[in-house]
């Protein structure tokens, strides 16, 4: 044996054993937690529970069925709504707002946030401006855009990007900041470009930031958009809602409700499925972090 | 076989302070030294000595206030291809594989990717990690990660070695094996070596040559020839009365300032 080997050996037998990844875990049931089948389970009884009490709630006269609906009546709504077309009208409506009103801020919140990077006088000067607009309560714009751009897609589309932006940006430029700073020095001192170093080390430091500001900024976006339907609209799951409450039809409320959350749930859904392709090593980081 | 000789001419260094009107600290009184080049130098001393901060003017990160350094008679450039820089702390990527974290060097200096690949997994078989490559830094242990990192610095075959306190994160054991495996490939192409470390025994076992740095503001106050024939086994070597004494004559002095 040469020494080399002799060293590799040393070393393997000192280190390899203590690494996680080479023991194994002696057989045993796997916690509740963790199977599937338990789990969906008791998604069910959950929900069957308080379905159940609800629909019993609603429909013996406990609770004025005026005020909270039950599941079944909510139920025929939906369905309604869904044959004779109008909830999914209304919901293309307001998520075509949603998304183009999103797509717009997230790009340009991303593009700020590394243009701001960039250059630390500009941020200085344009920080309290953003804080200040940042603070601006978003639905109170809701009439001057209408005032400006009409009551027409556009006003919803600029309520969605109002909010999206600022959480974009803000997101962003705390992945930006959170780079190692050893990882800075090892970029100089391997002689990396300007680009390289953007490219190769910020940008992978800065990307959980980034899906983190577009997860939130997605809801946010939502809730722009529909606030901004609630005030004044022709379509829209918004308008659907303010109609609704006001003449007291409150199965479809909650039915356009339950439209609203299954969408912005599956599209969450979508951004965690492509996040977690992405930005696989930081499970692994969490899995060891754990242990 | 190639390296760097490393040259200070009155280099004298001050930090200054933060607060205004107040004077510049003195870290670093004059001082002048060669170290030739493929040789192992150690500069131990203790904390704030300015040892590491010899060497982060070797690596061009700091220009001292008086005086010259040169490196085969050239001031020192951040980011020279030639010259390697280890530290304490692993910086890997956390994204990328071992694979990818070793590749990185050589990826920043442009070149295909097949064969910087291959020339990486080539060293990772070397530190003994070819069956890791495509592990995640957060799935290794703190040795195999310091051990990735060995072989990013020397992926790209730098002929100098900048190195500070490499392996002081490592529990006693690990450290062993990964100064022996170090230095079987420094011994193969024996690089000029800048080693910074405040463990004695660490700088006698690995080099040629060990500067003690007195307390700050720091000057080498001693200066010790290691002639322990090479290739080194450490854990034969650690045992023979040859490096015990040679520990008792450095430490006499090291003693002294780390007692000030």
């Amino acid at each position: 044996m040469t020494q080399l080997e002799e060293g590799v050996r040393m070393a393997k037998h000192s280190e390899i054993a203590a690494s996680p990844a080479a023991i194994d875990a002696p057989k045993r049931r796997k916690p509740l937690a963790d199977r599937l089948l338990a789990v969906i389970a008791g998604w069910i009884v959950l929900a069957g529970v308080g379905g159940g009490l609800w629909e019993w709630a609603g429909r013996s006269g406990y609770v004025n069925p005026l005020f909270i609906s039950y599941p079944s009546a909510i139920g025929h709504a939906l369905l309604k709504g869904l044959y004779e077309g109008l909830i999914t009208v209304d919901a293309r409506y307001t998520f075509v707002a949603v998304f183009l009103g999103f797509a717009g801020a997230a790009v340009l919140g991303i593009a700020v946030a590394f243009a701001l990077a960039q250059n630390a006088y500009l941020k200085k000067v344009v920080d309290p401006f953003l804080t200040a607009l940042n603070s601006l309560p978003r639905v109170a714009l809701a009439p001057l855009f209408l005032m400006w751009f009409g009551i027409g897609l556009f006003s919803h589309v600029l309520m969605a990007a109002s909010l999206t932006f600022f959480v974009v940006l803000a997101n962003t430029t705390a992945g930006i900041e959170s780079v190692d700073q050893d990882h800075l020095l090892l970029a100089r001192l391997q002689g990396a470009t300007r680009w390289q170093t953007f490219r190769l080390f910020i940008v992978p430091s800065a990307l959980p930031g980034i899906f983190v500001g577009l997860e939130l900024g997605f809801i946010f976006g939502t809730l722009g958009t529909v606030s901004g339907e609630m005030i004044v609209g022709e379509h829209g799951l918004g308008v659907r809602l303010s109609r609704d409450a006001g003449i007291f039809d409150t199965a479809d409320y909650f039915a356009t409700l339950f439209a609203l959350v299954v969408i912005s749930a599956l599209l969450t859904f979508c951004f965690q499925a492509l996040k977690n392709r992405l930005l696989g090593w930081q499970r692994l980081h969490v899995v060891q972090k754990s242990h | 076989m190639s390296g760097k000789t490393i040259c200070l001419q009155n280099v004298e260094h001050f930090f200054s302070s933060h607060r205004i009107g107040e004077p510049p600290t003195k870290v670093l009184c004059q001082t002048s030294v060669t170290m030739p080049k493929q040789q192992f130098v150690s500069l131990v001393g203790p904390s704030g000595c300015g040892k590491t901060t010899v060497l982060n003017m070797a690596a061009g990160l700091v220009r001292p206030t008086q005086g010259n350094i040169t490196l085969d008679g050239k001031t020192p450039k951040v980011g020279d291809p030639d010259v390697g820089y280890l530290l304490a702390r692993d910086a890997l990527l956390p994204w990328r594989t071992a694979l990818m974290n070793v590749s990185l060097p050589l990826e920043l200096r442009g070149g295909g990717r097949k064969e910087r690949e291959s020339l990486a997994r080539k060293i990772l078989e070397e530190v003994g990690l070819g069956n890791f490559a495509d592990a995640y830094p957060a799935q290794l242990s703190h040795g195999m990660r310091q051990r990735v990192a060995v072989a990013r610095t020397l992926v790209a075959e730098p002929n100098t070695l900048l190195m500070d306190e490499p392996f002081s994160a490592l529990d006693a054991q690990t450290r062993l094996s990964v100064q022996q495996l170090f230095l079987r490939l420094w011994e193969r192409v024996q690089s000029t070596v800048l080693f910074v470390t405040h463990d004695l025994t660490e700088a006698i076992l690995m080099s040629d040559r060990v500067l003690v740095f007195s307390a700050r503001p720091g000057e080498i106050v001693a200066e010790f020839e290691v002639d322990f024939e090479r290739p080194r086994s450490l854990r034969e070597l650690q045992s023979s009365e040859r490096f015990h004494d040679l520990f008792r004559r450095i430490w006499d002095v090291f003693r002294q300032e780390v007692e000030v």
